[in-house]
């Protein structure tokens, strides 16, 4: 028999099948964690899709386009590369072992030869001073250092940037 | 050269797969709500795509879900079969649980279910990829292809109404 007077709010028996917002969220994690095959939950979900494989399943040529995109960067690069002729026969960093001095050791003794100039800019610019000229040069530099204290030769190939500003009259 | 191509696309399906497959198995459980099929139905529609050999395929993904979906469709359609996996049985004789929390469980699981399937199928598939996948609502608006804050009133209707059914159906708290 149902009592018309009595509260829903405080009926133990209706609070007991109430569901909250949170409590339906909470109830959800846990059967899907159940309920998610073992083989899709393994599978990494780093929240990115690889828009590359997706675009050759996709379209079978596209693999051609992707090949020929590559292959065209690596070509640019090389000729970049190969421009200066000096760079490739100066590894970026070499150590050469040589036979250890006699006597005391002597001082390092450090090289330093300046390539020629890869590329010149020049900007000017109506300053409230006047006119001034910007020289940007990109030099490759190749400096090598001999340490007698062990034997060892460690040459490298850096470029250089540079910045200079002239008045100009 | 046909070896080169096979091995090439395999490499290229296996990719997709990796990246897909969840989503396709949320979507398909949102339509069938049942996860064994679902996972069935990712696998079938993986497999038809690695044998794949027509027109370009202007949108993986939702040539996947198409094939998926239509492989569900027909699966229900040829049998209506009632059968579910009983590994949980086989885990009773060595498991630590007693059988009545583990039967208790399983109970409760398939209750939830049933709820689940009772609702619509675009707010199931909120809920799956929310509660499932643990997506951020940006994420699902882009694959659903609705805004973020349709997301989030889709959740907060899918939970109310899913409160509503748990209480209908009486499922119990913890």
């Amino acid at each position: 028999m149902i009592d018309p007077n009595q509260d829903p709010e405080n009926d133990p028996e209706q609070l007991r099948t109430q569901w909250t917002e949170p409590e339906v969220e909470h109830l959800l994690e846990g059967f899907f964690q159940e309920e998610i095959p073992q083989e899709i939950r393994e599978l990494a979900d780093d929240g990115v899709t690889d828009p590359v494989r997706a675009a050759v399943v996709a379209r079978p040529g596209m693999r051609w386009i992707v090949s020929a995109i590559a292959t065209s960067a690596l070509l640019v690069a090389l000729a970049w590369f190969l421009r200066d002729p000096d760079r490739h026969q100066n590894p970026l960093q070499v150590e050469t072992p040589r036979s250890a001095p006699q006597g005391e050791p002597q001082p390092v003794v450090a090289q330093a030869s300046v390539l020629p100039l890869l590329s010149l800019t020049v900007d000017r610019f109506a300053t409230d001073v006047g006119l001034i000229e910007q020289r940007t040069a990109l030099k490759w530099e190749t400096v090598s250092v001999y340490q007698p204290e062990n034997g060892v030769e460690v040459a490298w190939s850096i470029p250089e940037v540079n910045i200079e500003l002239y008045g100009v009259k | 050269m046909s070896n080169q191509r096979s091995t090439d696309w395999s490499a290229d399906v296996e990719a997709v797969y990796k990246t897909e497959a969840r989503q396709l198995w949320a979507m398909f459980y949102a339509h069938c709500t049942d996860a064994d099929r679902a996972y069935d139905a990712v696998q079938e529609s993986f497999f038809r795509l690695q044998r794949y050999q027509g027109e370009p395929i202007r949108d993986v993904r939702a040539w996947l879900l198409r094939v998926g979906q239509n492989w569900l469709r027909d699966v229900a359609r040829s049998k209506s079969s009632g059968v579910r996996s009983t590994e949980h049985l086989d885990k009773m004789p060595g498991g630590t649980e007693e059988p009545s929390f583990i039967l208790a469980d399983r109970e409760t699981q398939q209750l939830v279910r049933d709820v689940l399937g009772r609702l619509r199928e675009d707010d199931r598939s909120v809920l799956i990829l929310r509660y499932g996948l643990g997506w951020a609502s940006n994420r699902i608006a882009a694959v659903l292809n609705i805004k973020s804050t349709a997301v989030d009133m889709r959740l907060s209707r899918a939970r109310k109404r899913m409160a509503e059914l748990l209480e209908e159906a009486g499922v119990p708290h913890d």
